[in-house]
C-alpha cells in the first residue's frame, strides 16, 4: 500500500482534500492526515475527516470513544504500554520502537 | 475622490478584494478577462460633468448588473472590471467606453484590457499606484513581468522594517455585522468587523516579492501585520472611544506580547466587545493552544468565533469546541443540507439576497458583506 501524508491542518479545506484524496486515488495511492493528538480528538468529529488513515499519536490521555480502528494508524507507539493499548482497541497498523521490536 | 458607480466594492477595500483576487487566480491558474480604466486620470472636468457621468454610468451598468462581473472603484478613481473567460461583456464595455472618450477628447491609454493570470503583476502594480504607494523599494526595484520572484531574507528584513513604520489604514478594511430578521426590518449593526488584507500590504512593501513562495515567512510578517492591527487596539484614544469591533486572530497572536498588552489596558466592557475570530486551521493545526486561548477568553470575557466554511462544522462542532459564535462563509457552493445550527451564526461574504435567503433558512439572522454595506448605504 502506498499513502500518501498530509497535516491534519489540511482539513480546514474539505473540498480540495477530497480532490487531492480522488486524484491519489486514481495512481493507487491512499490518502492519511497526520499529528492527530489527544486533545485534538476532543474537539472533532474524526469521523467525518474525508481521508483513508488516521494517523493517531500515542498517548496515555486518549479518549475512550476512537475512530473506526480500521482507519487508524497508531504512530509513537514505543512502550508496550501503547502496544497493550492498541490491541485491546482492535488497532492492526502501529509505528513505533514497540511495534518494530515485534518485527524482530 | 467621489466614487463614479453605485453598487461595487469601494476604495481601499476593493483594492484589498482585487488583490486578493488576482492571487486566486493566479494560484488556480485559472484565464480571467480583465478591464482596467483609468478613470482617475480623466481630465476633472470630463469627469465631473453631469453629461460625461452619465454617459460613464451607461457603459458601466451592464457590468456592474451581470453576476459574472466583480467591478472595483480604486481609491484613485479608476475602475477595474474582472470576468471569467469569455467576457462578452467587458468587450462591449470596452467599445462603447472607446467610443464615449473619443467623444471627449480624452487622452489615449484610459482603456486598457489584461489578461490573467500572466498580467497579474501589472495588476498588482495598479492596485498599489491606486493607494498612493510609491514606496522607495519600489522606485529601487522596478515591477518585473512575470510571476514575482520568492521572498529572501533581505527582503523579510525589508519588509519587517516598512511593517513597523507603515500606516495600516489603507489596507484595513471594515464591515459592519448587523441583525437582519426575514420580515428585512430595519438593520442593527452589532458590531464592527476589521480586517487587514496581507496580500494588499504585502504587495506595498513587498513590491515584485512572491511571499507565498516561501509560506514560513510569509506566516511570520502575517504575525507581525496582526500585532500592528492588536497594538493599534491599544491606542488609548481607541479605547477611549470603544465601539465593539471583531478581528481575526491567530492563536499564536492571542499568546503574544502585543495581545498580553491589550488585556492589561482593556477595560472588562470593552472586552465582551471584542470577538476574536480564529481560523479553523489554527485550530487543527494547535488544538492545545486552542484549549488555552478558550480557557483565557472564557475568563476574561472576551468573545471566540470559528471562521469556517459551512462544510466543515461536522468536522469541528461548535458545541465541541465550546465556542458560542461561527463566522460561516458564504458561498454559491453553499451546502443545501446544513441543517438549522444551534450556535449564533454570522454569515459572511453576503452579497446577494440568495446569500440572506441561505442564512434565514438556517436560522442565521447576522449577516455581513457588500450586500449589507449596500443596504447600509442606502438606508
Amino acid at each position: 500500500m502506498l499513502v500518501a501524508v498530509l497535516p491534519v491542518a489540511a482539513a480546514a479545506r474539505p473540498k480540495a482534500l477530497a480532490a487531492q484524496r480522488g486524484a491519489l486515488a486514481r495512481h493507487g495511492w491512499a490518502l492519511a492526515l497526520g499529528g492527530i493528538s489527544a486533545a485534538l480528538l476532543r474537539l472533532i468529529d474524526a469521523e467525518a475527516l474525508p481521508v483513508d488513515l488516521l494517523r493517531l499519536r500515542w498517548s496515555a490521555d486518549l479518549p475512550s470513544v476512537l475512530p473506526d480502528p480500521a482507519r487508524l494508524v497508531l504512530t509513537g507507539c514505543d512502550t508496550a504500554e501503547a502496544l497493550a493499548w492498541a490491541r485491546a482497541r482492535g488497532i492492526t497498523r502501529l509505528e513505533g520502537r514497540a511495534a518494530e521490536a515485534l518485527l524482530a | 475622490m467621489t466614487p463614479l458607480l453605485g453598487p461595487v466594492i469601494p476604495g481601499p477595500r476593493a483594492a484589498a478584494e482585487l488583490v486578493e483576487l488576482v492571487r486566486e487566480t493566479v494560484a488556480a491558474n485559472v484565464r480571467r478577462e480583465v478591464l482596467v480604466l483609468r478613470l482617475g486620470g480623466l481630465n476633472a472636468a470630463v469627469r465631473s460633468g453631469s453629461s460625461a457621468r452619465r454617459l460613464l454610468r451607461e457603459a458601466l451598468e451592464p457590468l456592474m448588473a451581470s453576476a459574472r462581473v466583480r467591478v472595483f472603484d480604486l481609491p484613485n478613481g479608476d475602475v477595474v472590471a474582472v470576468a471569467p473567460y469569455p467576457a462578452h461583456q467587458l468587450e462591449l464595455a470596452r467599445n462603447t467606453l472607446a467610443q464615449l472618450l473619443d467623444e471627449t477628447d480624452a487622452p489615449p491609454g484610459l482603456i486598457q484590457p489584461l489578461r490573467l493570470p500572466d498580467a497579474a503583476a501589472t495588476l498588482i502594480a495598479t492596485v498599489t499606484e491606486s493607494l498612493g504607494l510609491a514606496l522607495a523599494a519600489a522606485a529601487a526595484e522596478p515591477p518585473r513581468a512575470g510571476p514575482g520572484k520568492p521572498l529572501d531574507a533581505a527582503g523579510l528584513a525589508r519588509a519587517e522594517r516598512a511593517l513597523a513604520g507603515v500606516d495600516l489604514a489603507p489596507f484595513t478594511f471594515g464591515q459592519a455585522v448587523c441583525r437582519l430578521d426575514p420580515d428585512e426590518g430595519p438593520l442593527s449593526v452589532l458590531w464592527q468587523d476589521r480586517r487587514v488584507s496581507l496580500p494588499a500590504l504585502l504587495a506595498a512593501v513587498l513590491p515584485g516579492v512572491d511571499p507565498d513562495a516561501a509560506p514560513a515567512l510569509r506566516r511570520r510578517l502575517a504575525l507581525l501585520a496582526e500585532a500592528r492591527m492588536v497594538a493599534a487596539l491599544a491606542h488609548p484614544e481607541t479605547i477611549a472611544r470603544w465601539q465593539p469591533v471583531g478581528i481575526a486572530i491567530s492563536l499564536s497572536s492571542l499568546a503574544g506580547q502585543a495581545f498580553q498588552k491589550l488585556d492589561a489596558v482593556l477595560p472588562g466592557k470593552a472586552r465582551q466587545g471584542l470577538v476574536l475570530a480564529l481560523e479553523a486551521e489554527d485550530i487543527l493545526a494547535d488544538p492545545k493552544g486552542f484549549d488555552a486561548a478558550r480557557d483565557m477568553a472564557a475568563a476574561r470575557g472576551y468573545r471566540l468565533a470559528l471562521e469556517a466554511r459551512p462544510e466543515l462544522l461536522a468536522l469541528l462542532p461548535p458545541a465541541r469546541l465550546g465556542i458560542g459564535l461561527v463566522r460561516l462563509r458564504w458561498s454559491p457552493d453553499a451546502p443545501r443540507d446544513l441543517h438549522k445550527l444551534r450556535t449564533e451564526a454570522v454569515l459572511t461574504g453576503v452579497d446577494r439576497p440568495a446569500a440572506l435567503a441561505w442564512g434565514w433558512e438556517r436560522g442565521i439572522t447576522l449577516f455581513q458583506g457588500p450586500l449589507i454595506e449596500r443596504r447600509r448605504g442606502a438606508a
